[in-house]
This record gives structure tokens, sequence and C-alpha cells, in this order.
């Protein structure tokens, strides 16, 4: 598993996108933050492609390009389809509850409970370099 | 042949007698002449009175001749005793010459050459010829019809002639078709005389005697009549064929039988007494009927009239039997008998009241059980009015049909028995006896009380039904078997305003509408071939109110083997329902989408409030200090206080909601300025706009007052700013307050995206929201209880928009002027 502590975290809410960000920070991990889909790949595509993020933590309720869009298209992408993803779905909406995602796509509950967050992320990116 | 002689002779006498009185000789002389000529020896006594014996040679007196008469009229009577004949004539002196020639009997003479010499005028009269042409003729020549060996008059005439004997017979003269008794005397001169006269009467009187008795005879042996002769003690004299057949014996049988050997025992006492009162003289003849014995044993049935004869001095001397075999006659009788009593017996059991009543009165003469029973009693030998005084109803029908001979056909009529009101089908005919004059009348019947009356019940119910399914809400229609509708209730053309029965057979189908025509005529098919419940809903043109939704449901009737007879169904307007179950299930679903969106809105808040709580925790835990600096602390504060409004205003967003509900929003209207109050929302709203970066202009007119819930009209702009800021995409916003006479206009602007007509009115209705709900969060219900606050204040809200122009939000309020 390589390590890389840097993550890119999708997320519409700007408040939960700003704490997020200072938690994953506060963690260690080097964050890039985006308020939607469509910015999201922006950035991907922006990225060089040895540079592109460790992990990226995805909410599914989204304007401008839902997160199951970004999904349909990250995921058939050559190079970001190994991308471990962190979908964050909303307890209790059937719309996401029936989302078939492949094996390297993590799901974690919201409300985001952040130590099953920082685990699953350690999983995927490793331990982030301690500041 | 003494006779003959004698006649001869005084024939002879009598023409010399008359030759006499011819040349007025006087009666003495005439006399002794007569008596000279008659060559009669004796003595003579001349009795004119009583007449003259005539003595013949050997003193016998043969006759009387007696000649009465003074001047010129004479009768001369000539009896002849022995033959006994009468001659009488009437003579007239002057006329005495035609008279005898015109008596009757002919006379002629022949001389020995056949020469007629002399004839009388009877003879000239019979022969139709003058006396020229017969005298000096040869006789054969004048009498050639007779010229024949077979006739008795060429054998009588010839024996005459030849061997000189008087000759006396009788024989029928063909052309002129007389019988004739003929004397003929051979004469001296060896010629003959001839005498003659008619007995065509006495020969025709003989023939009818004769043929009387060959008709007695006739009638005696071939009549079919058995006839038969008693003697005084019943014994048998004699009996004709047709007697003999009857009994089977013979007539030597019989004559050795009497009267009662062959008569039944028991009709013995009776034959007896009255033939003992017929030969007794008491009665002129009787008839019995009664049983006689056949030779083989049996008995059969005849009719006998007995009468007597009697001799000449009316002595009865025998019985005469007159039998008639009645055999037949008597089972006919019985047989008429019978057909009659089997009629009565069938009349008495047939179901259908018969009777016959007699005479103009209407006598009950016949009554059959069916009648008995129907009357409650036995009328026979009642008249009509005396048996049923209470059935006024047929009196002058019976006595129409008594009078007229006319048949009367009566159906359902009514007739009163006893107390109650009965129904009969009556036919009333006339009875009429041998000559054709109405007797009686005949009644036949049929009582059809329970069929009426269950029938009237019929009705009655059926009235009672038609009632009861006009009055029921629903719909009501019937069909036959076969799915012909032929009745619908009065709902019905209340609903479709057709007019009545235009809807009868398959004429529903077409108030469906056009899209549900299909669908119910192939259910109803299906229901008519399975007997399977019919349930539908479809719509139904109503006559005012266009399609409504209807729900159709029909089961079928069955009848006792199963088959079905009827299919009832009903229509029930389910307009209203079906509205309220959209509007239900709209609701539903709308509360499902506002529990999901009220729950991700929730969340959002949560989320960010957890992550800070579990992020200081974890800094905590790890001794992190330094990730508090003053700085961020203020940040986290701030972020916190936002996340809190927002839950609150989740939270008063859903209470309210709630309330609205529940209609349990209260509100605390006071007089104020609503110019102040809203002018007081706006400096906090505007710090959010500044922090949105969305400009805004505002221009509230200054002190307009009016009574208000405040907080509430606070809301009111709150929520309307919010959705500007939220839809306008950062675009200005204008606020403005104006007052119009007693209405404050409060309008807010955006210059958003807009709204498209069709959606204008949806966005005041809860949890509208019409853009996508992960796009824009908030819980859809602003405007709802925007909308809400402004009616409860006797205001209204409405929007102006146009797609790409921004949307312009306008609310009326009422103030004070």
């Amino acid at each position: 598993m390589k390590t890389c502590n840097h993550i890119l975290l999708v997320e519409d809410d700007e408040d939960i996108r700003e704490q997020m960000s200072n938690i994953l920070t506060d963690e260690g991990y080097n964050v890039s933050a985006t308020e939607n889909g469509q910015l999201a790949l922006d950035f991907l595509n922006s990225c060089a492609p040895d540079n592109l993020p460790g992990c990226i933590i995805l909410d599914l309720m989204m304007p401008v390009m839902t997160g199951k869009q970004f999904l349909d298209i990250s995921l058939n992408h050559d190079t970001y389809k190994t991308i471990p993803i962190v979908v964050a779905t909303a307890k209790g909406s059937a719309k996401e509850e029936f989302f078939d995602l492949p094996d390297h796509v993590e799901k974690v509950k919201k409300p985001m409970d952040i130590d099953e967050l920082l685990r699953v992320i350690e999983a995927h990116c490793g331990k982030p370099t301690t500041r | 042949m003494e006779n003959v002689a004698q006649m001869h002779s005084l024939l002879q006498a009598q023409t010399h007698v008359f030759d006499l009185i011819l040349k007025n000789t006087p009666v003495e002389e005439v006399l002794s002449e007569l008596l000279k000529a008659f060559s009669i020896q004796g003595k003579i006594v001349l009795d004119i009175q009583d007449g003259l014996p005539i003595h013949s040679s050997k003193g016998e007196i043969i006759g009387t001749l007696s000649i009465q008469g003074e001047k010129d009229e004479f009768i001369v009577k000539f009896i002849l005793k022995t033959a006994a004949i009468l001659i009488e004539r009437h003579l007239d002196k002057k006329k005495f010459s035609e008279t005898i020639e015109k008596m009757g009997d002919g006379f002629f003479q022949i001389n020995k050459d056949w020469i007629i010499t002399k004839i009388n005028n009877t003879v000239a009269i019979n022969t139709a010829k003058e006396s020229s042409q017969i005298v000096g003729k040869n006789f054969w020549d004048v009498y050639s019809a007779i010229n024949n060996p077979e006739t008795n008059y060429y054998k009588a005439y010839y024996k005459v002639m030849n061997e000189r004997i008087p000759v006396s017979f009788v024989d029928h003269y063909e052309p002129t078709d007389i019988w004739t008794e003929v004397d003929a005397y051979p004469e001296q001169d060896g010629g003959m005389s001839v005498y003659y006269r008619d007995i065509s009467i006495t020969k025709q009187a003989e023939h009818k005697t004769r043929l009387n008795e060959e008709r007695l005879r006739t009638t005696f042996r071939y009549s079919y009549i058995g006839i038969n002769l008693f003697d005084l003690n019943g014994r048998f004299l004699d009996a004709n064929p047709a007697f003999c057949a009857m009994t089977g014996f013979t007539l030597s049988e019989l004559l050795e039988m009497k009267k009662s050997d062959i008569t039944h025992p028991d009709d013995l006492p009776e034959s007896r007494n009255q033939f003992e009162l017929l030969v007794s003289g008491a009665t002129p003849f009787y008839k019995i009927e009664k049983r006689y014995l056949k030779k083989d044993g049996s008995w059969f049935w005849a009719q006998t009239t007995l009468s007597t004869t009697k001799t000449l001095e009316g002595k009865i001397n025998s019985v005469v039997a007159l039998t008639e075999d009645i055999t037949n006659r008597k089972r006919l009788e019985k047989e008429v008998h019978n057909e009659r009593e089997n009629f009565r017996n069938l009349f008495k059991q047939t179901p259908e009241m018969v009777c016959i009543l007699e005479g103009p009165n209407h006598r009950f003469e016949f009554v059959n059980e069916a009648h008995v029973k129907a009357l409650g009693f036995d009328a026979t030998g009642m008249e009509v009015r005396e048996a049923q005084p209470e059935s006024k109803e047929i009196y002058g029908i019976l006595d129409n049909v008594y009078q007229t001979g006319k048949t009367a056909f009566l159906n359902e009529i009514a007739v009163t028995l006893g107390n109650s009101l009965r129904y009969f089908d009556l036919t009333y005919a006339a009875r009429k006896n041998d000559l054709g004059e109405i007797n009686g009348v005949m009644i036949l019947g049929t009582e059809i009380t329970d069929i009426v009356n269950s029938r009237n019940a019929l009705a009655e119910s059926e009235a009672k039904f038609k009632t009861i399914a006009n009055a029921m809400p629903q719909m009501l229609w019937s069909t036959l078997q076969d799915g012909y509708h032929d009745y619908y209730n009065q709902r019905w053309y209340d609903f479709t305003g057709v007019p009545q029965g235009s809807t009868d057979g398959e004429g529903w189908n077409d108030m469906f509408h056009p899209e549900d025509q299909d669908r119910a005529w192939e259910l109803w098919n299906h229901s008519l071939k399975t007997g399977d419940p019919y349930e539908i809903e479809y719509r139904l043109k109503h006559h005012k109110f266009g399609y409504r939704w209807v729900l159709g449901r029909a089961l079928p009737i069955r009848d006792a083997q199963g088959n079905i007879i009827r299919w009832m169904g009903t229509c029930t307007d389910i307009e209203d329902q079906k509205n309220d179950q959209e509007n239900l299930k709209r609701a539903v679903s709308a509360r499902t989408e506002f529990l999901s969106i009220a729950s991700h809105e929730l969340r959002t808040p949560l989320t960010s409030l957890r992550l800070q709580t579990q992020s200081m925790r974890r800094n905590f835990d790890k001794g992190r200090a330094d990730a508090y600096s003053p700085e961020r602390v203020a940040k986290l504060i701030e972020l916190n206080e936002r996340q809190l409004g927002k839950l609150g205003r989740l939270v008063d967003d859903m209470l309210d909601f709630s309330r609205i509900e529940s209609g349990k929003l209260t509100y605390r209207k006071v007089p104020a300025n609503l110019s102040q109050a809203l002018s007081d929302v706006y400096e906090v709203l505007k710090e959010q706009l500044e922090n949105a970066q969305c400009e805004a202009t505002v221009d509230i007119t200054p002190d307009i007052k009016g009574v208000f819930d405040i907080p509430r009209i606070e809301q009111v702009l709150t929520n309307l700013v919010t959705n500007a800021m939220r839809y306008g995409k950062g675009k200005p916003v204008g606020i403005t307050l104006q007052k119009k006479g007693s209405v404050a206009i409060l309008t807010v602007k955006d210059n958003g995206s807009g709204i498209e007509a069709a959606d204008q009115k949806k966005i005041f209705k809860r949890f509208e929201r019409l853009v996508n709900a992960s796009e824009v969060s908030g819980l859809g219900l602003g405007l709802y209880i925007t909308k809400e606050i402004v009616d409860a204040h006797g205001g209204e809200i409405e929007v102006k928009s146009k797609v790409g122009e921004g949307a312009q939000f306008i609310v009326r309020l009422p103030c004070e002027v």
C-alpha cells in the first residue's frame, strides 16, 4: 500500500467541508476541498498523473454534479478508477442505500463518526505524516 | 143355374111389362100379362105396397115385384131375393123409352149366323157406336177385341151357340176397361141373347178388400214389430215372424205357451193386472214395458201395446199384442244417464267452479265441489240473490245473460263474497231447452284472488322498491339475464341528464368516457359470461360537471336453480373520494418526501455539530492545545451558532407546519407599526445578505400601521428574502413596502431564473420545491407557511414571474388607512 497523505474532499455544505478539512489537516493530511462533483473532476484533471490524491471523500447529495455522477465518470476513468473513495451516505435515504459500489469504494454513514472515517482513510492512504 | 134361368125369365118379363106400360095398358092388365109372360104358376097377390111375391116354378117365393104409381109416374120394384139384387128405377112415362135405353144392363141378340139382330142403348153407349153401325153386322166384327179363344167371352159364347146351354161368366172387357157380368142364353132361332152389366165398382171394392187383406197379411208377416194374438186366458193364438225372432221361439212352440211363460217374474204382477183390465173391457188398450224371456234363457226389454178384437156382436174374443224390442233404447237411455252422471262427476271434481242456475231468478240447480268451496256452502236449491246477497256485482250480468242469451266472458271480475272482495274469471252462458228457449244460466269460473292479490302485492312492492331505489344516493340499475338494461333509478337520470328510457339496452356505454368504454364493455361481458361480480371504476359523464369517476358494481341474481335471472348494479360517484384519495396519496408521498428532506436538512447541521464535538474530543485526547487558537475558536463558535440557527429554523418550520396542519397555529394580533417591524427585520437580514454577497435595495414607506402578529409578519419577510437570496443566484434583491388605501403592499423581487407559469400556483403548497432537492437545501415549507400567515391576516400573496427574468412576490395586507 502506497502512502499518500493527499486527500480530496468533495462536500457541498460549506460548514461541514471546513470542519472536515480542519479535522483532517489536524490529523496531518494534506486536504484539497471542492464543493461538487464537477469541481472535483476539474481538480483531478488539473493534477499531474503522478500526483493524484491518495483518497477521495465523496458526499453523494450535491448540486451541479452529484456524487453518483462523479462516480460514474471516475470509476470508468483509466487513471482515476484506482483511487480509493470513501462515500459518505446518509442513513435512511433509499436513493443512496441501493447504490452498487466496487470493493475499493468504502461507505461511511452520515452523520459521520470521525474515528471511523479516519480509520477508513488510514486503511487506504496509510498513516499521515504527523506535523 | 137356377138363378140364371130365373133371371132370364124375369128380364124377359120385365121387357114385356115395359112394353105394356109404354102402351098405357092398365096396371091390372100389365100384371096379368106379366104373370102370363113369366109363366109363373100359383096365386099372385097383388100388393102394391110390399110388392108382388114371385114364385119359382117350384112354388118358392124367389122375389117380389111391385109397381107403384099413379098418373104419370111409376116406380117398379123388382126384387129377386136369392140374387139380393135390387133394381129400382124411376120412370118417367114420357121418357120411358129413353130411360129403358139408358138402363145399365147391356142387351143384344145374335142369330145363328153371328149377325147382331137387336141391341139396346147401353150397348151403343158402351161401344160408342150408332145402333145402325152394330145391328146387322157380324158380332165378331163388332167385338173384334174379344175374338180370341183365350177370353172367357169367346169360350162362353161358342159354348152357348154350340151346346145350346145358358152360360154365366165374369170377364174384363179390355177396350172400355170394364168388368162385366155376363148371362148368355140360347134362342130358339139358333142364336142367343146376351145380357151383361158393368160390375167394375163391385169388382174394385172386392179388389180393395183383397188388397187390404193382403196388406194386413204382409204387415203381419214382415213387420219388424212383433205381433201376436192371445186368447182371453193369455194363451198364444198366433205370432208373427218378428215376434218369433225376438223371443227365439218358433210359432209352434209359442202356441203351446201362455203370456206369463215368457214374462219376467218381476214384471208379472203388473202385466197380469193390466191384461185382466183389458179383457174385462175396463180399458180399451194398455202399454207396458217389461222383460221377455228368450229361448236361450236371457231377458230382453220390450214395449208392448195390447188391444182387443171383438165379434160382430161386440164381444171381446181375442187380444192383439204389438211388441217392440227396446233393449237398445233402454241401453241408450242408460248410456245417456251414465254420460250425464259422468259429466256431473267430472264437473263435481274439476277444480274450476261449475254451476247451473235455473230460471229467471237464477236458482242453483247444480253446483260442484269447487263452487261449494268457493262459496263456503252448498247453494243448491237457493236463488242467487238469496245465497249471495252481498254479491251485487253479478246480478245484472246474470239477468242480462238470461234475457239476451249472450255469453258473458268476465275477466278478473271482483265479487264480494261474505266480507271479502275476491276475484274470478267467469263465463256465463245461457242454457236452452229443446225448443231453444233460455231456461237457465251455466257458469264456469276460476278463482284468481291469490293471483290478483299477489300481483297487487308485487305492484306495491315494486312501488316501494322504486321509492327506495330513487331515495338512495347511488345510481341503481338492473338488466335482464342477457345484460339488457331495463331499469335505472332517478339518480341515474339526475346524474346523466338523459331522457327516461334512452339508455335502456346498451345505450349506457356511450355515457362512459371514451377511454373507459372498451375496458368497461370487456369487463361487463366477462361478468355476463361467467357470472363473476362486476366491479370497475370509470368516468361517467355528468350532464353538468363533465366526466366524474364512478365506482360501478353489479351482482347477478339467481333463481332457485342457480340460473342468473337478472343483474342488479350500482354506480357510486367517487370523484370526491378519488380526489381525496389522490390528495391523500400526494400528502403521504409529500410527507415521506418531507421527512426525507427534513432528515437530510437536520442531518447537515447535526453532522457539522457532531464533527465539531468529535474533533474537539480528539484534539483534547491527543493534547493538541495548539489546535484552538483564538481565531479558530471564534470561527468555530460562529460556525456552531450558524448550525444551531439552522437547526432552530428547521424545527420552527416543522413546528409551524404541524400547527397549520392541525389548525393549532395561533396568532396574537396587536396594533402595530408594520413599517417599523419590517425595517427592524431587514437590519438582521442585511447581515445575511452581505454575507451572501447579495446586493439589496430597500424602500419602506414609514408608519404603515395595522393589527398584526408582528413576529409572524417578520417571518413573512424573512422567508421571502431568504428565498430571494437562495434562488436569486446572488443577484440583487429589491424590497418595497407601500400603502394603497387600506392595503399595505410588500414586494420582494429577485433576479433569478424565474418561475414557470404552471409552477406559480404550486409553490404556495406545502413541500413544493421547484428546484431539485439536492441543489437547494430547505424544507420547502417557507412559502406555504408564508401564505398561511398572510391568509390569517386577511391578506393575499401572489407571484409575478417570467422565466429568466426573476420573480416578484407581492403580499397585500389590510392596514389602517
